[in-house]
């Protein structure tokens, strides 16, 4: 067996030693820009998701005060569907995949054992092209061509005016409106695609000795699944981008249904990414939480072969599940039964989870930190998200709510209940390791109170709102339908969300500045990212470890009641 | 062997070989009169190796010395030029033909880049 053992410098006797000028790279502007280290990149991931979160959280603030009161003009109806558009863009492509993946960036290859992405310079390129990608997508607004056909941008609205004159009252989507969108998220992909290859790589080649694939952290796994989601899931996207870019340039017809081509064949191809898409939010958010319901429960994850495999099974079962979002536009009887059953079908390993869970709590002696309010907040909303997606999935309620309000509900309990409060919980846990600081618990509760109460007055309403009638995107109301005192609750409730972010940021601002030193392992934690220096050095591990359970660090703490001594696996 | 008794034996081994007190982290403890530490303002001092395929007797496995710089990857400018050149070649798919000519040789030249600056290391 061969090890290796990492020096930081030459002895003070090195008889080689030479004198040099810094190179650019070694300046500290240099040293971001050129960085090839995991752990940079998953900081980078980190700052640019929440800046684009930011950006994403104004323009819901302009559709939430947009419909705050019946026959609103904040706005302009053009605008309008630019903001709409541009917030689920945003909040998709640009907050959660970045975010999610610089976590993976960060964490991953230090809960491995590994001492950085099997491919270096790929990771870097993968976080640039995400970058400037979302410059492309947001510069749309300078030059007033923002995309506005909505975020899944449905052809052949999303055509030139030329290939859909006639279909609708207005002219289809004249001007660079889509190609921003089609463009940006081709850049996107590219970016996330060059992440899943990397993830991938390192999942499977570069493990720690002894850490076999059961052994794995279980967020490394749900990072494993969600890489293979995008590998297979993106495709479909780009080739729908390119097809729909020929039909703008190129003069062809491929959704223009006059002109023998099908507008079907869009939503077809966009919804076999989109869906798989809601796993790739949600699945590493599920990681995370597995991660911190152990350590602030103070016993081993309960069913860990249960939430690995039913994350696979998710992951198989979200390409089976993609036309529950075209059940009004007409499908064959047969197509709607299979979707129905497969929808309710992927609720079951879902549930799994969530039962696994609460059985990881269940008996643990609890300790309430920040990260476990966010995890057991991340369980209760995505609950309600995945109870009304499952009531989505019954074909007559789909065709009575579809498009609704109440669509906008599931989907927000789900992303922003769901994975946003993950995100959250993960930034509570992590961001000791990444600054050798803790947050304050403090303004930590306050945040988590406020995007509580604030993000379920927000959403619930909108159940309401969609069971009263009320269509998704429409620009304004009339103060006679009933929908008054909804709308407004909804707005009060995305401003205290954006009350809540505030208090986040300052947290982050004051605790990077005077918290509390942390140490290394701050929640005296289990897996191997917690066994090495806070902030981690750039080798990570002066040695690599060897693991003989799914606890590595936990056995290393208590070696008389080790894992790997009293549970086989 | 099943998993559990291949992993008892290079625990053997580490239990009965490791004389050195294990550092409690993972980690280095730098020394203040190193020479990185004394070096001045804009200057680095490149860390050579001095110890490597250093064979301990007691030892049954091999422990190789290596500079943090050996292991780490090295920085590059390249992935951000690349991505720089594509969304300047996709701007111009949109707006100017001559953005569209610029970004394809910048990728281009990116890619050579990339690809001399692997062969160099």
């Amino acid at each position: 067996m061969a090890t290796q053992t990492i020096i930081e410098s030459p002895s003070i006797e090195s008889p080689s030693r030479v004198v040099r000028r810094k190179n650019f790279s070694e300046t500290y502007i240099g040293e971001w820009i050129t960085t090839t280290d995991h752990k940079q990149l998953g900081i980078m991931y980190l700052v640019t998701g929440f800046f684009f979160f930011l950006v994403g959280g104004m323009e819901a603030l302009l559709i939430r005060t947009q419909l705050a009161v019946p026959n609103g003009h904040v706005l302009s109806p053009e605008e309008y569907n630019q903001v709409f558009t541009m917030h689920g863009t945003t909040m998709i492509f640009l907050f959660v995949i970045p975010v999610l993946a610089g976590f993976g960036n960060y964490s991953v290859p230090l809960m491995l054992g590994a001492r950085d992405m099997a491919f270096p310079r790929m990771n870097a390129f993968g976080y640039w092209v995400l970058f400037f990608g979302g410059i492309f997508l947001q510069s749309s607004f300078l030059f007033n061509s923002a995309p506005n056909g909505g975020w899944f941008m449905y052809a052949p609205l999303s055509e030139l005016q030329s290939g859909c004159g006639g279909l609708h009252a207005v002219a289809c989507t004249p001007g660079a409106n889509s190609d921003f969108w089609l463009l940006g998220t081709l850049m996107l992909g590219i970016s996330s695609i060059a992440g899943s290859v990397n993830f991938v790589v390192t999942i499977l080649k570069l493990r720690a000795p002894g850490m076999s694939i059961n052994r794995m952290p279980l967020f490394t796994w749900m990072i494993l699944v969600q890489a293979f989601l995008l590998l297979f899931a993106l495709p479909s996207l780009t080739a729908a981008s390119v097809l729909l870019l020929l039909d703008r340039h190129a003069g062809t017809h491929f959704y223009v249904a006059q002109a023998g081509g099908d507008p079907l064949l869009w939503q077809h191809l966009f919804w076999s990414f989109g869906h798989p898409e809601v796993y790739i939010l949600i699945l590493p958010a599920f990681g995370i939480i597995s991660e911190i319901l152990p350590v602030f429960s103070r016993k081993p994850i309960f069913g860990y072969t249960f939430i690995a495999w039913s994350g696979v099974a998710i992951g198989f079962l979200s390409f089976t599940v993609w036309a529950h979002h075209m059940f009004a536009v007409g499908l064959p009887p047969i197509a709607q039964a299979f979707f129905a059953a497969s929808t309710t079908l992927i609720a079951i390993p879902t549930a799994v989870k969530i039962f696994n869970w609460i059985g990881t709590i269940w008996g643990g002696k609890i300790v309430l930190k920040a990260p476990m309010y966010f995890a057991l907040g991340f369980i209760a909303m995505f609950l309600i998200g995945g109870l009304n997606g499952a009531a989505l999935a019954v074909v007559p309620f789909d065709y009575q709510m579809t498009d609704s309000y109440f669509v906008v509900s599931h989907l927000h309990y789900v992303l922003f209940g769901g994975t946003a409060l993950g995100v959250f919980a993960g930034i509570y846990y992590w961001f000791p390791k990444m600054s050798n600081k803790y947050l304050s618990e403090g303004l930590a509760q306050v945040h988590f109170w406020l995007v509580l109460i604030g993000l379920n007055l927000t959403f619930f309403p909108m159940h309401i709102l969609g069971l009263l009638g009320m269509p998704r995107r429409y620009y304004t109301y009339p103060g006679t339908v009933g929908w008054n005192e909804l709308n407004l609750l909804a707005t009060v409730g995305a401003f205290i969300i954006a009350l809540s972010v505030l208090v986040f940021m300052y947290n982050i601002i004051v605790s990077l500045k005077n918290g509390k030193p942390s140490g290394s392992d701050p929640w005296d934690a289990f897996t191997l990212e917690w066994d090495t220096t806070s902030p981690p050095k750039k080798y990570n591990f002066l040695e690599i470890p060897i693991v003989r359970s799914r606890r590595p660090f936990y056995d290393k703490k208590n070696p008389e009641i080790a894992d790997w001594k009293t549970v086989t696996h | 062997m099943s998993q559990e008794q291949q992993d008892q034996l290079p625990l053997q081994e580490v239990a009965t070989e490791a004389q050195e007190p294990a550092s409690a982290k993972n980690e280095v403890t730098q020394d203040a009169s190193t020479p990185e530490m004394s070096a001045k303002e804009g200057e680095v001092y490149i860390d050579v190796p001095v110890a490597s395929g250093k064979k301990r007797k007691k030892r049954k496995f091999r422990e190789r010395l290596v500079y943090e710089s050996e292991i780490s990857p090295k920085p590059s400018i390249w992935p951000l030029a690349l991505a720089f050149s594509v969304a300047l070649l996709l701007f111009g798919l949109i707006y100017n033909v001559y953005f569209l000519g610029i970004g394809a040789v910048l990728v281009l030249v990116c890619i050579i880049g990339w690809v001399l600056e692997r062969q160099k290391a």
